[in-house]
């Protein structure tokens, strides 16, 4: 990993002691994920610089404002810990980690887009930015053009749905559990209805949505 | 101009929103009180399932289920068509995916049972009556005795023949006017047409409302 990357994306994380991983350590995984983010960046029209990192005790991905590498706008990290987790916690955990990944590029999206600004204007709590996200995720999952089987959905449901929190006022409130699988599910619904929609008008649906 | 687009835009926007979230929130429930997970219940029984896609069809769209054409000859003159149609849907299903659909499982294969009885009296009573008509005819074309039951059948619900005549609703090679009534005549006076005719009407009309029943559950 380079060590202007290193730097960058360490300054705003936790310090310096944050290693980042070019790779996952399976060829096979590196691989879907080289196709997931070629994908993702075709879709989502947004060309960030993408990394696992040693995301510690606390499983977690990032979407970052620095660019960290070269020819890239904004950063996105992958938490080792969170992607083995997912992978182990259930057979179908390959398409949570879709998601998350998606969700991360959503706040991309914000990011170069004036949705960021509108999705934090006058709120207490990151829950419109991030519910806004699970929508676009849900958009991703459902543009696709894949088929899932009933036991993909409830098992993408039910992870979506227990990363939720019900800590209303903290600032970093993500959205309940219900509202949570709410928008994952609306945005994946719209998906399959009208494909017709780019992701930009989708971050506009997904706003008013949200009402905001 | 300008104005009337961005009206008209944020108008379909909120049509969009409302109807997937509307969606969104409808599926959220299972019919056994858990949640749905992307329109899908943990729970579910494919073959319920799909069983209850066809019962919402057949409650809201009764056009779009025509009845199959393998009922029996009355059963095909009685307009109440429900019954038929319900029957049609439930009869390939085994007991345990019927009494699996949520809150009117059991009745459904009761209903099922019923109906099932109910068609084979009409079968055994219709291939009577044909006999009956094979004996009295003077043509020996099955096909001719077939259409005479019809006639028989009309003229059982109080049509009169001149109205069936102009109809055109019965008619076939081997088929003679002058012979249908006296065999209407003969017939109806044999205790067990005017008695089977009675009872299976009143059958198909108990089992057409309690399909109207079960099917309510999905308008």
């Amino acid at each position: 990993m380079d060590d202007a990357a290193q730097l960058a994306v360490s300054s705003l994380l936790t310090g310096p002691g944050v290693t980042l991983f070019a790779s996952t350590g399976d060829w096979r995984l590196d691989s879907a994920f080289g196709v997931l983010l070629a994908d993702l960046s075709a879709r989502f029209m947004v060309r960030p610089g993408f990394s696992f990192y040693d995301d510690g005790p606390a499983k977690n991905a990032k979407a970052l404002t620095v660019s960290a590498f070269p020819g890239t706008r904004g950063t996105v990290l992958f938490g080792t810990k969170l992607l083995r987790w997912a992978l182990a916690a259930d057979v179908h955990g390959d398409l949570f980690a879709l998601c998350v990944c998606a969700h991360e590029f959503a706040h991309i999206v914000q990011n170069n887009t004036p949705f960021r600004r509108r999705l934090q204007q006058g709120q207490q709590t990151k829950r419109p930015l991030e519910l806004h996200a699970d929508f676009l995720a849900g958009y991703f999952f459902g543009s696709r053009g894949a088929s899932y089987t009933p036991a993909h959905l409830i098992a993408l449901g039910k992870a979506w749905q227990a990363i939720g929190d019900t800590n209303f006022t903290h600032p970093e409130h993500h959205g309940t559990p219900s509202e949570r699988l709410g928008a994952i599910e609306t945005g994946f619904r719209i998906a399959q209805d009208r494909p017709e929609f780019d992701v930009l008008e989708m971050c506009e649906i997904g706003a008013r949505y949200l009402k905001v | 101009m300008r104005a009337h687009t961005t009206i008209a835009t944020a108008l379909t926007l909120a049509l969009i929103v409302g109807a997937a979230s509307a969606r969104a929130q409808a599926e959220r429930k299972c019919p056994d009180g858990g949640p749905a997970y992307f329109g899908v219940c943990p729970n579910d029984k494919p073959a319920a399932n799909q069983l209850q896609r066809q019962l919402e069809q057949l409650a809201n769209f009764p056009k779009d289920v025509p009845p199959k054409q393998v009922a029996s000859q009355l059963e095909v003159i009685l307009r109440a068509t429900t019954g038929r149609q319900l029957y049609d849907i439930v009869s390939p299903y085994d007991k345990s995916s019927l009494q699996s659909v949520p809150d009117i499982g059991v009745e459904l294969f009761e209903y099922r049972k019923a109906y099932y009885a109910y068609r084979q009296q009409q079968l055994e009573f219709q291939d009577r009556q044909l006999s009956r008509i094979g004996a009295i005819a003077t043509q020996h074309v099955p096909d001719a005795w077939k259409v005479y039951l019809n006639y028989i059948f009309l003229r059982q619900f109080g049509r009169d023949p001149e109205s069936i005549k102009k109809a055109g609703e019965v008619f076939a090679f081997g088929f003679s006017w002058s012979e249908a009534e006296p065999m209407f005549q003969t017939l109806s006076k044999e205790p067990d047409t005017a008695a089977s005719f009675v009872r299976l009407v009143n059958e198909h009309t108990r089992l057409d409302a309690m399909a109207e029943k079960l099917l309510q559950r999905y308008r």
